[in-house]
């Protein structure tokens, strides 16, 4: 089951162009955003994949 | 030749006459003795404690702390007998990055190391390894690896045994025909020449109160951050102010590196992982992007088995019933750390930037010979928090992004407003006696010599001016045989 579908409580919100508490990230793969979850730094395609 | 000054009741020093007198037989005391000596030079070396740790001489360390932490280790970090702080030092050594001797925006106004600092220091890099026993080019031993970060790297370090410089160099300075190595020699005052610019001898006291004159063509102290500015400041006799302190600099911009927990990780790279003490350092790109000071992450797995007693049996039992339970895994890992296979936690070691407020100042209270005892006020500035910040966020993304490791922040590193309130420490105690160009920016000049008087140098981290992201006894070696050198040639 794909953890998207779940009901996420996130604490945080960090991707190249959205953190305010710093300058704008240039990373060096754009394409990657970051979640943070319960303090957890995760890729946002963490939590689109089904390992079960 | 050696002589325990307990044992000296008669004037008969007063007779001799050195080319140099060493105040502090730890690592760069020693190193610079032996250093001086192999150039042909006479060398009176005065260790305050004996060969032995006593608490008569660590008593001397005790002082107060009213900065961060609450700090007691500025009493216990350090140790006051011969080999000085050798003697419990962990071994790990490492140097400084080339963008570690720029003048940088960093440093808000504060100056950084002189032009030529690096080169002078680096010829004496195989010289120091030696030292401390690591094997030749063991910096470029990097462990072979996959890793292929953007913003850090993996840390470049090697390992002394560790050395400790009282077992390894007492039989060849007691042998010395150059080197006179005196205990429980206490220095007690800097006296000064009439026209005040330079020292005539050095009064140094044993544990029963007598006291000798040291005489020499030149000094030099190598006490330690907190000592070294202790004994400055306490020798105002000829000048009120201090030794070294006609601008209010001496004990000032005290430095640590910050020993801050991150927070956990959970491992995906475990290939990565098996490669012993994996560390990571920002890449000079991110350290300018961000403005932030340098640093070493440590990421300490929880990857080898254990041995356990009965009770410690039972514990890691009730641990893996935890940690192999999703469920239980989910929720207790809410409200505890457990030391869960491919679980770590983050340490790490970052650099403070010179900060005029973080000083070490004399207190009321006396030590055994009369001399006032310090006081510390470590402080951070919202440059430190802003590097410790950045380095959190950056390489949570980054071991994400890499499919390293997932790493769980603690929440002052996420949140600005939520204060930092774990700015551990390493006891690596640099500055006080900053070395500077301009003498209203420090104590010593770009050769170590105190700014105003002619035959004083000061050796020893407490001249750093930076302190860089590494740890210090190999810069400090480094830089101590380049002392040497130059002394030599005086």
């Amino acid at each position: 089951m794909a953890l998207a579908a779940q009901p996420l409580v996130l604490n945080g919100l960090i991707t190249p162009d959205q953190s305010s508490q710093s300058p704008a990230i240039s990373l060096p793969q754009q394409q990657a955003d970051y979640i943070v979850v319960g303090g957890w730094t995760l890729l946002k395609s963490d939590l689109l994949t089904d390992e079960s | 030749m050696f002589i325990d000054l307990n044992s000296v009741s008669n004037n008969s020093i007063e007779a001799k006459s050195y080319d140099f007198c060493i105040c502090g037989a730890g690592p760069s005391g020693i190193t610079l003795a032996r250093k001086l000596a192999t150039l042909g030079k006479t060398v009176a070396l005065l260790e305050g404690g004996a060969l032995e740790y006593t608490e008569e001489s660590q008593e001397i360390y005790r002082g107060q702390s009213l900065g961060l932490n609450n700090w007691e280790a500025i009493t216990n970090c350090r140790l006051r007998y011969f080999g000085g702080t050798s003697n419990h030092w962990g071994g790990r050594c490492s140097f400084f990055d080339k963008i570690d001797f720029e003048q940088r925006e960093l440093f808000a106004g504060m100056s950084g190391w002189p032009a030529g600092s690096h080169q002078k220091m680096f010829k004496h890099l195989q010289d120091a390894c030696e030292i401390v026993d690591i094997p030749r080019d063991s910096f470029k031993a990097l462990p072979k690896s996959h890793w292929k970060g953007d913003f850090f790297r993996l840390s470049e370090r090697a390992f002394s045994p560790p050395t400790r410089f009282r077992t390894k160099y007492i039989e060849e300075l007691k042998r010395s025909e150059k080197i006179d190595l005196y205990i429980n020699a206490n220095l007690t005052d800097i006296r000064l020449h009439d026209a005040l610019s330079a020292v005539s001898y050095f009064e140094v006291k044993n544990f029963h109160g007598k006291a000798h004159k040291f005489s020499a063509k030149h000094y030099v102290i190598a006490a330690g951050a907190s000592e070294t500015a202790k004994l400055l400041l306490n020798f105002n006799k000829q000048l009120p102010q201090g030794i070294g302190n006609q601008h209010d600099m001496v004990g000032r911009c005290f430095m640590e590196h910050f020993n801050v927990n991150f927070g956990n990780f959970v491992v995906e790279d475990h290939l990565l992982f098996k490669e012993p003490d994996l560390q990571f350092t920002p890449s000079e790109t991110f350290m300018r992007k961000f403005n932030i000071g340098n640093a070493v992450l440590d990421f300490d797995a929880n990857v080898r088995a254990r041995d356990f007693g009965r009770l410690k049996e039972l514990k890691k039992s009730a641990r893996e019933f935890v940690c192999q339970s999703e469920t239980m895994t989910n929720i207790a890992r809410n409200f505890a750390e457990f030391d869960c296979e491919g679980d770590g936690v983050i340490s790490s070691l970052i650099e403070q930037v010179p900060n005029m407020n973080s000083r070490i100042t004399l207190n009321a209270e006396k030590d055994h010979f009369g001399l006032r005892r310090v006081t510390l006020n470590w402080q951070a500035s919202p440059a430190d928090d802003m590097t410790i910040r950045h380095l959190g966020r950056e390489i949570a993304k980054e071991l994400a992004r890499t499919k390293v490791a997932r790493i769980k922040l603690k929440d002052f590193i996420l949140d600005d407003n939520i204060p930092i309130d774990d700015y551990g420490h390493h006891c690596h105690q640099m500055g006080t006696t900053r070395m500077s160009i301009d003498p209203k920016n420090g104590v010593v000049d770009a050769n170590q010599k105190v700014h105003g008087i002619d035959n004083l140098y000061i050796a020893g981290a407490s001249v750093y001016p930076t302190g860089g992201g590494c740890n210090p006894t190999l810069t400090l070696l480094m830089m101590t045989l380049g002392l040497g050198e130059y002394l030599a040639k005086l």
